[in-house]
């Protein structure tokens, strides 16, 4: 249903509401202070981008909205908002999250603020375009050349894909990085409650200026060594941003001192601060014998599976990843090691390789490829040891 | 207690709206966890749509609809296949106008929802009147949160003819009451 009549209504919501995931997704970047939205269509993101068409011209301190004509176009569109200190996003599926990976390389490596919402869907390549899967954690970690991390946030219920999106527009301020937000087709079209909270109740970070190089987010004074003040285009000072090596101050220098002092200072500030990203969810993993680890949508099935498990007497848990990259491997070794470990995904095998990887265990999987989230009674049998 | 809901029909009968409107007046008004989802084919008039809402006391974390125990049918072209998923003695209100179920339980009941409609001069208003029947006969939100949600999504120009398709089915819905106490 088409929620999308140009009305007049303020800029951010408030309170209670009934509707989808990717109807929060929108509100979200208009409550953090969107101001530019560039994209191209493609299911099932599309009504992120629709929303933001009829809400973001039109609302008080109205943003640009353009359709590009594709999502190259849209994520260099994306760059150069961001570079004019204004927050800028979009929102894209499957294979155009593939074509907007050059221009997220070139994202990280200029430092640029943004925020890069996936819906993921069946792939590869057209895939299944209106049934959810999991199939892209890996290209938000290694989709672009060259090494670098965009620290990426995994929702799994309405509520979350609004606070998780607001989480990302900080998280790609205070750290100058582009973030990820992955959703999928469950979450853009299920309906929930879910509130909008007052705007004094939520804390919106701002990247900092050569004025203002000391900003704070979560009470912590984020380093300027690590996150160099932004100059921005159409200011006083001047403004330098290049996707060759370059130096502190935006210029370009090729040597090896430089450019390994950049390379490892663009790791070092997304890994200093990933404690401030979303924590994951520990359900009942306490006095579980077996753990079952999972992120999305996924995760509703699993937590449903480790309830009737429980209700059986099988100790059973949930561990639920909310942020997927940096993984939070030290926190998983704690919380795990030892125990029984099932992985479950709508994916032939990505998210198994970091938990395999930093557990060293054997580790047990669900790989579901059925265009749904796994039906519980599948996850449940496999906790219970029946296949 | 958990209840699982299903519109089913064809798009342009206002099927997604029926569930949206449910599932947000038992959120918002009747203070429930609620999940709605939907479906629908590729064309935008006449492809199957179908809304899924999941009405419990606690939070509910599997979201798919299986077996309905409330089954809302206003096009004959999936009947078969919602008519199998409903629970043994779930409810189905269908359209008298469009369909014709051979095995008939007690539990199915038949609302002229398309022909008090255009009655009325409007089919579109039909998916009011089942709302109004479906309020009565199964109280699955509460008649002040059917109304609010409603009337807020109602344009001024409509709202005359919303009011009489609700009251419409209301009366429709009060001949199948199962505590009939009035």
């Amino acid at each position: 249903m088409s929620e999308n009549k140009l009305v007049e209504e303020p800029r951010v919501l408030a309170g209670p509401q009934f509707n989808s995931g990717n109807f929060a997704v929108a509100e979200a970047a208009l409550f953090a202070g969107l101001h530019g939205y560039f994209g191209y269509p493609i299911t099932p993101s599309t009504t992120i981008m629709e929303r933001l068409a009829s809400r973001l011209p039109y609302v008080e301190k109205p943003g640009a909205f353009l359709q590009a004509e594709d999502e190259i176009a849209s994520i260099t569109a994306v760059i150069g908002c961001s570079w004019t200190r204004n927050k800028a996003m979009t929102a894209t599926s499957g294979p155009g999250f593939s074509l907007m990976q050059e221009g997220i390389g070139l994202a990280t490596f200029t430092e640029t603020p943004l925020v890069v919402v996936n819906v993921m869907r069946g792939g590869p390549s057209t895939g299944l375009p209106t049934f959810p899967a999991q199939q892209e954690l890996m290209q938000a970690h290694f989709g672009s050349h060259g090494d670098y991390m965009v620290p990426t946030f995994a929702p799994n219920n309405v509520q979350e894909c609004f606070d998780l999106t607001i989480e990302a527009f900080n998280a790609s301020e205070a750290l100058r990085t582009p973030v990820f937000v992955l959703t999928d087709q469950i979450l853009s079209t299920l309906k929930e409650r879910f509130l909008i909270p007052k705007k004094e109740n939520i804390e919106l970070v701002n990247r900092s200026s050569p004025d203002n190089p000391h900003i704070t987010w979560k009470g912590e004074t984020i380093s300027s060594n690590l996150v160099l003040p932004m100059n921005c285009f159409g200011e006083e000072s001047k403004a330098f941003a290049t996707g060759l090596s370059h130096d502190d101050t935006g210029h370009v220098d090729l040597s090896a001192d430089t450019y390994e002092l950049l390379m490892n200072r663009l790791k070092e500030k997304i890994l200093t601060y990933q404690h401030l990203f979303p924590k994951p969810e520990k359900y009942l993993i306490d006095d579980a014998d077996t753990v079952v680890v999972a992120y999305g949508s996924t995760a509703r099935s699993a937590k449903y599976a480790v309830n009737s498990a429980r209700k059986k007497g099988i100790k059973a848990g949930l561990y639920r990843l909310r942020t997927i990259w940096p993984f939070p491997k030290d926190d998983i070794i704690q919380s795990l090691r030892g125990k029984r470990i099932i992985v479950v995904e709508m994916s032939s095998g990505q998210l198994i390789w970091p938990v395999e990887r930093y557990l060293k265990q054997d580790v047990e999987h669900i790989g579901y490829l059925r265009g749904s989230v796994p039906p519980p009674s599948l996850i449940r049998k496999k906790i219970e040891g029946v296949n | 207690m958990k209840t699982e809901f299903r519109a089913s029909g064809v798009g342009g009968q206002g099927i997604i709206t029926m569930g949206h409107i449910i599932g947000k007046a038992a959120a918002i008004y009747d203070d429930k966890k609620v999940i709605m989802t939907e479906a629908y084919g590729p064309e935008i008039t006449g492809g199957f749509a179908v809304a899924d809402v999941i009405i419990d006391e606690n939070n509910i974390n599997y979201p798919i609809v299986d077996n309905p125990d409330i089954l809302v049918i206003l096009s004959s072209n999936r009947m078969e296949k919602d008519l199998q998923s409903v629970k043994t003695n779930g409810i189905v209100l269908f359209d008298s106008n469009f369909i014709e179920i051979q095995e008939i339980r007690e539990s199915y009941i038949p609302i002229p929802a398309f022909e008090t409609a255009i009655k009325l001069g409007n089919k579109v208003i039909a998916n009011v009147i089942m709302l109004g029947a479906l309020q009565v006969i199964t109280e699955i939100i509460s008649k002040q949160a059917l109304e609010t949600i409603l009337f807020e999504r109602v344009p001024k120009k409509f709202e005359e003819l919303n009011k009489e398709a609700l009251k419409i089915g209301y009366k429709i819905g009060m001949n199948y009451r199962r505590n009939n106490n009035e």
